[in-house]
């Protein structure tokens, strides 16, 4: 039963490759494989180049794989539940083809089973791409054979499985229980939490640049990094079962299987029995209050004097699109939990004064480097999950807009100005309250958050151009969009943009930092060669990803 | 019976199967944590004082211990300072002691050494490397090559829990040194106390006797005894 219910979404794959000979679509996806392969070949690489530097000062500093593993793996397995948990929304209660499934005389446990295949092999393959070479690295490096990859494989069956389900249960508990007249009412509970939680932040920053000086910061700093090993999370187990394959220490690896299994187990088994007892009450509600659940479309319509221009109602289109869907929706409070969790932790660079003068140079530029790659990344985060998908997410009444008095340029500007000013923004806080910890003068702040407005610019244009370039107008529900092949495309275009923003970045730093010492002319030349570099680079790249969006979907509206 | 209810009730068995299994699991995890590591713990920075006792009697310390924490900017150290009072075949003898542990900026214990003078002379007892840790015993200050090296597991950590700071070992509490000594150690009621102040003095203190443990020693001459060539009554 599961095959017969997985079989056209099989067939839908193996159709779109068998189509009349090799087109423009094969093209493109034969483009983004090849892309993906780089990528992984480069993280590959990249992982066996520091796993070579870390091994080079074994007498000085002793970092167990289990540490960086457990980092890794946590970090992944919040990815997972977030994707699965809007995947679990789409294809168990919005999904067009649940009206005729259930119609017919398929048994209950044969439908979430496919549902939660489904959801598992959409939502895994990404970060699969992500940590296989790092895997395969590992396992290079310390010369381990197939048995590795072997046990790789077992552990990160029930690693995947553990937030599938449990995303699978919350998402049922979740639409069985919450009215969808309480929709508003949740999300201003979220604004008022995110809110407190800000405020709460904005204390910490303070006491932070308070207890600079306090003794304890290096234990700190090292207490924050270990957050991840905490001995009863799923992750911890199967960093620990991989870590101990690479260098025993007497750890139980059966112990972690059977906790991992077992835990995979539970969690499969308690989504089934409550999709058992709760499913139909969820779609029932879904069903008939979808509309419901638009909680700015639910707001009365209030009586204007003038029109809106064209751009404004674009905008405006944009927002309630994109917050009328409970999937997106909760996947931007999730985005934001996390945003402000690293706020909280932003305290470990406060260690920097910790460290004797001679050392702070180089701990800086690994500081900075460390996180303005967080800040980036946490900004292609949010335009994998929102931006990139808003060309797509007009859906099949994008021709609504294909008949409107605007061209295809303006619709993509009016999406990138959309997006871009709120993005901007707050990345430009999230890397200015950073910066001010490392490096605690308000000019080196400025020049940088400046900076950030540049290649805040690049990421959101390149997630516009990208979107729009791989639209797909026939999705059954939002989520498919962010597991789809463009949004890999996306995510690693977006990567390799801000490795190479780095460059200029941290050369920029050296020329911040210079300025306090004598040499601050040597490094003048090189510093505004750097702010040139940022400007023009992510001025082209955007405006070169805009063009290729705006060329792909006209050539997409012909056909 | 329909196919609904069997599958529900096959469900219902898995999960309450697998939560037992879970919890039995986390249980054993637990056990398996505290066993294989050992604290030593609230340490504060400055000068912590250490009493080493026989009883729960304060007045029945047989040595103490001055267990200095500085922080050092980048790294954090411990200067160890202290003596014991021993009773060695009826005749007492106070053995003092000094050392000094280094932690790198990750809190792992990089070098570490302890001198016992003995005569004129000093015994080291010393660590480095990480993990493994090397351990190496020198007989004499001036000797460059150990009578003694050997691999041991590590890292030992400084942990900071709030203002408290506690060092964990890879030290299996169920035994991992079986040595001839190690029932008798374990049946004397020793135990190292923290103290507020350096209230534990020789003069007050009462002997340990270490005959009997000395005897069994004794009989490991060759292998640590006679090298050491410690000036024992």
């Amino acid at each position: 039963m599961i095959t017969v219910l997985l079989r056209p979404k099989l067939l839908a794959v193996r159709n779109r490759w068998r189509q009349g000979g090799f087109n423009r679509r094969h093209g493109q996806d034969l483009g983004i494989l090849i892309f993906a392969s780089l990528m992984m070949v480069a993280i590959y690489s990249g992982t066996l180049w520091a796993l070579a530097k870390i091994n080079e000062l074994p007498f000085l500093v002793y970092l167990p794989p289990y540490v960086p593993l457990s980092l890794l793996l946590m970090l992944l397995i919040v990815m997972i539940t977030v994707s699965a948990f809007a995947t679990s929304l789409g294809s168990f209660f919005f999904a067009e083809d649940i009206e005729l499934l259930l119609a017919t005389p398929t048994p209950p446990l044969g439908f979430f089973l496919s549902r939660f295949a489904y959801v598992l092999l959409t939502v895994a393959w990404m970060p699969f791409v992500f940590i296989f070479p790092v895997l395969l690295a590992m396992g290079s490096d310390s010369h381990l054979g197939v048995g590795f990859l072997l046990t790789a494989v077992l552990t990160l069956i029930p690693y995947f499985t553990i937030p599938v389900a449990f995303s699978i249960l919350v998402a049922t508990l979740m639409m069985a229980i919450i009215d969808a007249r309480w929709t508003r009412f949740i999300c201003l509970v979220g604004i008022i939490a995110a809110l407190a939680g800000v405020m709460y932040a904005a204390d910490v920053f303070a006491k932070l640049v308070a207890e600079r000086n306090d003794p304890g910061q290096v234990l700190r700093m090292v207490k924050t990094l270990s957050a991840a090993n905490i001995s009863w999370t799923p992750y911890s187990w199967a960093a620990s079962v991989l870590s101990e394959y690479v260098v025993p220490t007497g750890k139980s690896m059966r112990l972690r299987w059977v906790l991992l299994y077992g835990s995979a187990a539970l969690c499969l088994s308690t989504a089934y029995l409550c999709f058992e007892l709760l499913h139909s009450r969820g779609y029932t509600r879904a069903r008939s209050s979808m509309r419901a659940y638009s909680w700015w479309g639910s707001a009365p319509i209030r009586s204007r004097t003038h029109a809106l221009s064209p751009q404004k109602a674009m905008i405006r289109k944009e927002f309630r699109a994109i917050f009328r869907d409970l999937a997106h929706s909760t996947q931007i409070m999730f985005v934001g939990g996390i945003c402000l969790l690293y706020l909280l932790n932003i305290r470990m660079f406060v260690t920097i004064d910790a460290f004797p003068a001679d050392s702070q140079y180089y701990w800086k530029k690994v500081f900075f480097v460390m996180h303005c790659c967080i800040t980036a990344f946490f900004t292609s985060s949010v335009c994998t999950r929102i931006v990139f998908s808003s060309v797509s997410l007009e859906g099949r009444q994008y021709w609504l807009l294909q008949v409107a008095p605007l061209e295809v340029g303006q619709i993509l500007r009016a999406k990138l100005l959309a997006w871009y000013r709120p993005i901007a923004l707050i990345s430009a806080a999230l890397l200015g309250m950073g910066i001010y910890v490392i490096e605690p003068r308000w000019e080196t702040v400025t020049l940088f958050v400046s900076m950030s407005f540049f290649v805040t610019y690049g990421i959101v244009s390149v997630g516009i151009g990208l979107g729009a370039k791989f639209a797909d107008f026939s999705w059954e529900h939002p989520s498919q969009l962010i597991l789809s092949l463009g949004n890999l495309l996306f995510m690693l275009a977006s990567s390799a943009l801000v490795m190479i923003n780095i460059i200029p970045l941290t050369i920029l730093l050296r020329f911040s930092l210079a300025r306090l010492n004598s040499t601050a002319e040597d490094h003048l030349a090189a510093g505004i060669l750097a702010v040139a570099a940022v400007i023009i680079l992510n001025l082209a790249v955007g405006r070169y990803a805009m063009k290729l969006g705006e060329r792909g979907l006209r050539a997409g509206s012909l056909t | 019976m329909s196919e609904r209810f069997v599958s529900c009730s096959i469900a219902l068995i898995v999960a309450v199967t697998s939560a037992a299994i879970v919890w039995m699991g986390l249980e054993r995890l637990s056990w398996e944590t505290h066993r294989s590591s050992l604290t030593v713990g609230d340490l504060k920075l400055g000068a912590n004082h250490f009493s080493f006792e026989t009883s729960a009697s304060k007045s029945d310390c047989f040595g103490a211990l001055t267990a200095t924490l500085r922080d050092e900017g980048a790294h954090y150290s411990i200067t160890l300072q202290g003596w014991v009072k021993l009773a060695v075949f009826g005749k007492l003898w106070v053995q003092d002691f000094k050392g000094q542990l280094s932690f790198n900026p990750l809190a792992q214990l990089g070098v570490s050494i302890l001198e016992i003078p003995s005569g004129d002379d000093t015994v080291r007892i010393g660590t480095q490397n990480i993990n493994p840790m090397t351990l190496l015993v020198f007989r004499s200050a001036k000797d460059s090559k150990p009578i003694l090296q050997q691999d041991i597991p590590g890292p030992v950590e400084l942990r900071r829990e709030g203002t408290v700071f506690k060092i964990t070992a890879p030290i299996p509490i169920d035994g991992g040194l079986r040595l001839p000594i190690t029932p008798m150690l374990a049946a004397m009621p020793l135990r190292v106390k923290k103290i507020p102040s350096a209230a534990c003095t020789t003069a007050s203190s009462r002997p340990l006797d270490v005959t009997g443990i000395l005897s069994t020693v004794a009989n490991l001459r060759t292998r640590f005894v006679n090298p050491l060539q410690l000036n024992l009554p």
